[in-house]
């Protein structure tokens, strides 16, 4: 046999766990890693001529509902000017936007434009922000104009010195030019965003600020959000239940947004905690952790008016990548290691609950999610939560990987790179040595599992083994089945009962690996249950059972839940209780021994 | 007994009432968890284990329930609870002692005890008419007597006197039984009949025939000294109080408060049937009778009394054989010094309904919380499963039914083979031996198996041979029989008729005659044969039925072999003879293959005593051991199970040194022990038994043989070998 052909496989599990477990649910943006950390800043033009233009204060209630409407790894700040800076707050956590609100709606319309003072101070506030991504959201109704032209020219000076700043230092100005004098986007104001990369929107009156802050929303702060339903209200009570769109999110935001006031929102949910704040035209529900995947919601609308409901998700996750490695002997003539290939599976955990795996809703699978590893992108999508590629690898080292989830409808918040820390291939055997080698290798190899054997006679409780590998779902244990499975169909979508079934495991040769599906179907059982096909069966030693579950079931033992992506060893007379992934059916599965002279007596039963 | 203090609680399969809790109700929800808590099974015990009979009766409380159906002009009755039909229109009816058919079924089984005759010589009827109204009226007329002495008392005694108010206490208690009766109109019917009957009848003998209008007379003698009976003066109403004394007057109005205090809707026919009842007068002989109107309202009483009557019986009859299968269960243990008293659990949910997917997890989760740890004080030994279903013979094919025969439908409440199957399957995973005794009907009785022999019941077992349950299924055969078919029927009375002389008489048509057919009433031999087992554990029941060998106070009766020696008419049920015995030929047939748990009615002498009571006859399981062609005897599993038990225990859940000291030749090592109580009636190792292992060291299983009289039995068990020879 040619050493070429002599392939191996030899599996080294490395777990690296990036968990920031000290990270709290509600945390602070500033507290997030700075990396997933940015700042917005509202600039409020509070000079006379907003009276005329805005008179309603549209423009204020604006700047809550997009304060309100931020993700959590937002920071935000206020200054509104007119002939100095009159306000000045930030920059504040998602627990502090209150106070930012509050300084909004003490602003009052007066006094001339003073907007080079305004930008300076907002530059100021960014400048205290360590955030990655930093952005000035600015509303003004008019070109700078101060009480004389020394002072007019000197705030055009610092508006200027200020607009290149933020050039340099990244920072984009989005402007919202409001009334007839901002027709032209040829103004100082404007330019602004032009120099910054930012972005221009006019609207002739205070009533189309709306779209414009949609548009900064979704276009330029890239924050994703669903539309839930669009009620066109008659004055009545309307109901309205609303799904969250994915499950095991971190919080979730549902934005109430009219042109006309929303009275009496009532709101019926499961989450953790929650918050409503009001506006003149939106409301916005608060939901950290909801364990509820509706929300039936009773508001009142004006007659005539349209409310639009929309639903801001967030996850705060941590990735946890899994290598394994497939090594081959090396093409080219004369190399010294085999030639080695890591296969890497990124996977996202909740970063409070770190053993709730999420994105594994089925609304995301198969979306894109290209990988970039130390600069060198590579195609990929999300499959059950996680994300598969494979990488060469020529020596042991850290790589950066940078995942690309903005194809996700949700708003991630994660620490990224993820470094991604990868063993070199051994290097190839001198030919003399190799039997040798093999031998060693082999022999520690079976002194592992002597001692894996060792550890699980001990105590047979469950243990994850990491290393179930969605990688390997062929091979065949070396063990064999012994016993019988009794299934105890408790609850079907279709409400058929079931009876009690047994599927005699010790019946199957070479310990074949045998999903719950290829059970119930020579069980003849003719339900569907979502998942079961997912859910996989090993002999493992001391008669136990390998259960290795790669389904979004709900799979309970003993208490603990069985989480996807890890084997347990069952052991006889153990129970598992299966709730399927339509979260209807259910199903008890009860692993028991068979003696010797039972089996026997068995054989002849058919299956 | 230090480790394991019972071997006999048993778990009852049935539902005896469905207002009740039952055991997966209590269980509740299982999802995620492989047993229970320590509360939750103290809880269970609380609510659904009984250790007697009286027990059972309080904490069940049987009943049925009647209401009235206005379209039918009828009574029904129903086992559960109607939702539909609102709470006040719904009477329950508690089958307690008191019940007249119960008391008629203990009295016939307890008179035919004690008379110790068969089936065949029993004077069934004697003892049936104790539902017609007639008999109840007799109970009446008892406590009738009472409350007429206790109220003379009662007015004799001085206001404030310690002793009026004993007395009272007891006029309380008397009126409450008064009550019961007066309550419902339905209790009222045997009153009224038997109260117009009286009245009509006067004269006319017990028969009841040849009637004449009874003038009362004085006997006198004529003057010329011929006897003569002539007219007496007739009372007067307004005379009453002259014959009467104070205490019918007192009496009376006693009754008629308390019948308007208790009623909601009296009425004053009902009234003055109570008091008349009750308390009857001597002065309360009419002047006038309606007596159409009278001889109407007999019939119509008799025969609505006679359909309801009959509706209860057979609503309340398959209950009812449960109750007495629960009595007789208990009533199998009867000895001196209480030891070990067999428990009852009453799972009280249908074996149907415990045999659904749904509900197999939490019978698990229950029976691996008692039965899978070390501790044994709630471990289940045995279980009943009564009533499973026996397919009815074929008849000869018929071309046409030209008379009316009996209708071979299938019941509803018996228990399918199929569900026994699962329910053993579940069973045997705890070690739980379960007895099981076909639907009582005329073709399972001893009467049966004498004429057709047992190869039915074989046959219909043969699903359940050679199974990993086999060892832990006990048929038991045949049904015991507390009134047979052929003699169940009950003449109530008869209907009356008003001849040419407007004088009211019992009809002699037979067409009159109002009898119903209660259509046999058996128990199920699973009660028994559980009753039996499971007494036979208690070393003090053996001990009192040995007087001349030892039983260990500390052991209990797991290897006692009934079949051994003559034991079995030492130890027997306490169940009296049916039927004069087996022919040769069936005993033929049962011992070639000996299979099941068979009770025999057989004439045999003890100690030169005759028996009177049913025997056990085979003790055999399931199992079938091809090689010498025979079931294997039902003790064999329990001492295997026993042995396990303590085996696991003392050796620290098989820990491999423990394992080699508990088979050591040390005096003190558990065989030894054992080996040295070999003389006792309830030794664990018997003479000619032995114990024996092997410990398989590549594969860690120890491999146990247990010699019953020279035949192996093996058991593997997994070693422990973890343990450390130095600590």
């Amino acid at each position: 046999m040619r050493w070429k052909h002599l392939q191996k496989q030899i599996c080294l599990v490395s777990l690296l766990c990036f968990l920031v477990l000290h990270i709290p649910l509600q945390a602070a943006a500033m507290d997030l890693g700075k990396t997933t950390s940015k700042a917005v800043v509202f600039l409020l033009d509070a000079s006379n001529s907003m009276n005329g233009n805005d008179g309603n204060r549209l423009a204020i209630d604006s700047i809550a509902q997009l304060t309100y409407s931020l993700p959590s790894n937002y920071t935000v700040g206020f200054t509104a000017y007119n002939t100095d800076v009159v306000s000045a707050v930030g920059m504040a956590d998602s627990r502090g936007r209150d106070l930012v609100v509050e300084a909004a709606n003490s602003v009052r319309y007066t006094g001339y434009t003073n907007a080079g003072a305004g930008l300076a101070r907002a530059m100021e506030l960014l400048s205290t922000s360590q955030a990655v991504e930093k952005t000035v959201v600015m509303f003004s109704d008019g070109e700078i104009i101060m009480g004389s032209d020394e002072a007019t020219a000197e705030s055009f000076g610092q508006f200027e010195a200020a607009v290149s700043q933020a050039g340099e230092q990244g920072v984009r100005i989005h402007v919202i030019g409001l009334g007839s004098d901002m027709e032209n986007s040829a103004n100082t104001i404007f330019s602004a965003s032009v120099q910054t990369g930012g972005s221009n929107y006019h609207t002739p009156r205070a009533e189309g600020i709306q779209q414009a802050l949609a548009a900064i929303l979704l276009d330029q702060l890239d924050v994703k959000k669903t539309t839930a339903a669009v009620v066109d209200a008659d004055g009545g009570t309307e109901e309205l239940d609303i799904t969250i769109p994915s499950a095991n999110v971190s919080n979730v935001r549902i934005l109430f947004i009219s042109d006309s006031p929303i009275r009496n929102l009532n709101a019926d949910f499961n989450a953790g905690n929650a918050r409503q704040v009001s506006g003149t035209r939106y409301t916005l529900l608060e939901l950290p952790r909801p364990t509820d995947g509706r929300v039936h919601v009773t508001f009142q609308g004006v007659d005539g008016s349209q409310v639009k409901v929309d639903v801001i998700t967030e996850y705060h996750v941590a990735v946890v990548p899994q290598v394994t490695y497939e090594d081959a002997g090396p093409e080219e003539e004369g190399a010294t290691h085999y030639a080695r290939i890591a296969h890497v599976t990124l996977a996202f955990y909740d970063v409070e609950n770190p053993e709730r795996q999420v994105l594994t809703d089925t609304a995301f699978q198969g979306l894109s999610s290209p990988v970039t590893v130390d600069s060198v992108a590579i195609p990929a999508s999300l499959e059950n939560g996680t994300i598969s590629f494979q990488i060469p690898v020529a020596e042991s080292g850290n790589q950066a990987v940078f995942v690309d989830l903005s194809g996700l409808d949700t708003n991630l918040i994660l620490e990224q790179p993820v470094s991604l820390s990868l063993e070199g291939a051994p290097s190839l055997p001198a030919v003399d040595a190799r039997p040798q080698i093999i031998i060693a290798i082999l022999g520690g190899l079976a002194l592992i599992s002597v001692f894996a054997i060792l550890l699980a006679s001990r105590r047979r409780e469950v243990v994850p083994l990491p290393n179930a590998s969605p990688a390997q779902p062929s091979l065949a244990s070396r063990y064999h089945f012994s016993g019988r499975l009794n299934l105890y169909i408790t609850s079907t979508r279709s409400g058929r009962d079931f009876s009690p079934l047994t599927y005699n495991l010790f019946r199957i040769p070479h310990g074949k690996r045998l999903s719950l599906q290829e059970i119930l179907d020579s069980c003849e059982v003719d339900e569907p249950f979502e998942g079961a096909d997912k859910i996989f069966f090993q002999p493992a030693a001391g008669h136990c059972l390998l259960l290795t579950n790669e389904s979004d079931c709900t799979l309970i033992h003993r208490r603990e839940i069985l989480m996807k992506g890890h084997s347990y060893q069952i052991g006889p007379n153990s129970k598992v209780d299966i709730t399927f992934e339509d979260e209807r059916s259910e199903l008890a599965l009860q692993y028991r021994d068979v003696r010797p002279s039972d089996m026997r007596l068995l054989a002849g039963e058919p299956r | 007994m230090k480790i394991i203090n019972q071997t006999n609680r048993t778990m009852l399969l049935e539902e005896l009432n469905p207002e009740k809790l039952d055991l997966i109700t209590m269980i509740g929800d299982v999802r995620g968890i492989d047993s229970l808590s320590d509360d939750k099974v103290k809880e269970i015990n609380e609510t659904l284990l009984c250790r007697s009979y009286e027990e059972f009766q309080q904490k069940f409380a049987p009943c049925i329930y009647s209401f009235f159906d206005a379209n039918t002009q009828s009574v029904r009755y129903t086992l559960k609870k109607p939702e539909s039909v609102p709470e006040n229109m719904l009477t329950e009816i508690p089958l307690t002692q008191q019940n007249d058919f119960l008391k008629m079924l203990f009295s016939l089984i307890e008179s035919k005890k004690s008379q110790g005759v068969l089936n065949v010589d029993f004077g069934f009827e004697q003892l049936l008419d104790m539902i017609s109204p007639k008999k109840v009226m007799d109970d009446i007329r008892q406590i009738r007597k009472e409350i007429r002495y206790n109220y003379s008392k009662y007015a004799e005694l001085e206001e404030g006197d310690p002793a009026r108010l004993d007395v009272g206490d007891k006029l309380n208690v008397l009126f409450e039984e008064a009550s019961d009766n007066y309550n419902n109109v339905l209790a009222m019917l045997p009153l009224a009949i038997e109260d117009i009957k009286t009245r009509l009848l006067l004269g006319a003998g017990d028969k009841g025939t040849d009637p004449n209008q009874v003038a009362l007379g004085m006997l006198t003698m004529g003057d010329n000294g011929e006897l003569k009976v002539l007219e007496a003066p007739k009372q007067e109403t307004t005379a009453l109080a002259a014959i009467d004394d104070h205490i019918n007057t007192g009496l009376v109005s006693a009754l008629e408060e308390d019948y308007q205090a208790v009623n909601e809707a009296p009425s004053d026919y009902v009234q003055s049937l109570v008091v008349r009842t009750f308390c009857p007068l001597p002065s309360t002989i009419q002047t006038e009778i309606d007596v159409e109107q009278e001889v109407a309202n007999y019939n119509s009483y008799l025969q609505f009394y006679k359909e309801a009557k009959d509706a209860f019986i057979k609503v309340v009859k398959p209950l009812v054989e449960k109750m007495l299968g629960v009595k007789m269960f208990f009533d199998q243990y009867k000895c001196r010094v209480k030891g070990m008293v067999p428990a009852l659990l009453v799972a009280n949910i249908r074996p149907e309904m415990l045999a659904k997917s749904t509900n197999l997890p939490a019978l698990h989760a229950y029976l691996n919380s008692t039965n899978s740890k070390n501790n044994f004080s709630d471990t289940v030994w045995y279980a009943i499963c009564p009533n499973v279903s026996i397919s009815p013979k074929e008849g000869t094919k018929l071309r046409r039914e030209r008379f009316a025969g009996n209708i071979h439908k299938q019941s509803e409440d018996v228990n399918s083979m199929e569900t026994l199957a699962t329910l053993l399957d579940v069973l045997k995973d705890y070690k739980v031996e379960t007895f099981f005794s076909f639907e009582g009907r005329d073709d399972t009785t001893f009467d049966n198996v004498a004429s057709e022999g047992i190869q039915k019941y074989m046959d219909r077992c043969e699903p359940l041979v050679g199974r990993p349950y086999s060892e832990f299924a006990i048929p038991c055969i045949p049904n015991f029989t507390v009134i047979p078919k052929n003699k169940s029927g009950v003449t109530l009375d008869k209907l009356m008729t008003i001849n040419d002389e407007r004088i009211a008489q019992l009809s002699d048509a037979k067409e009159d005659i109002m009898r119903l057919w209660i259509e046999g009433v058996y128990i199920g031999s699973a009660y028994i044969a559980a009753g039996f087992r499971a007494a036979c554990q208690c070393p003090d029941y053996l001990h009192d039925h040995y007087r001349n060998k030892q039983a260990d106070s500390e052991l209990p009766g797991v290897r006692y072999d009934v079949e051994s020696g003559d034991h079995a008419l030492r130890t027997r049920t306490t169940m009296p003879k049916e039927i004069t015995g087996f022919t040769n030929t069936i005993k033929d047939q049962i011992n070639r293959r000996n299979f099941g748990w068979v009770f025999a009615s057989e004439n045999a002498a003890i100690d030169g005593r005759n028996i009177t009571e049913i025997t056990v006859y085979k003790a055999r399981n399931l199992l079938y051991d091809p090689e010498r062609a025979t079931y294997e005897p039902a003790y064999k599993t329990q001492v295997t199970t026993y042995i396990e038990r303590i085996l696991r225990h003392t050796t620290g859940d098989f820990k491999e040194d423990r394992i080699k000291m508990f088979f050591s030749n040390n005096p003190a090592s558990q065989k030894s022990q054992w080996v040295a109580k070999q003389d006792c009636i309830n030794a664990v190792l018997d003479k000619g038994d032995d114990l024996d292992y092997s410990i398989d060291e590549s594969t860690g299983l120890c491999d146990l043989t247990i010699y019953f009289d020279g035949n192996a039995r093996n058991l593997e068990v997994e070693i422990n070998r973890l343990s450390s020879k130095k600590s």
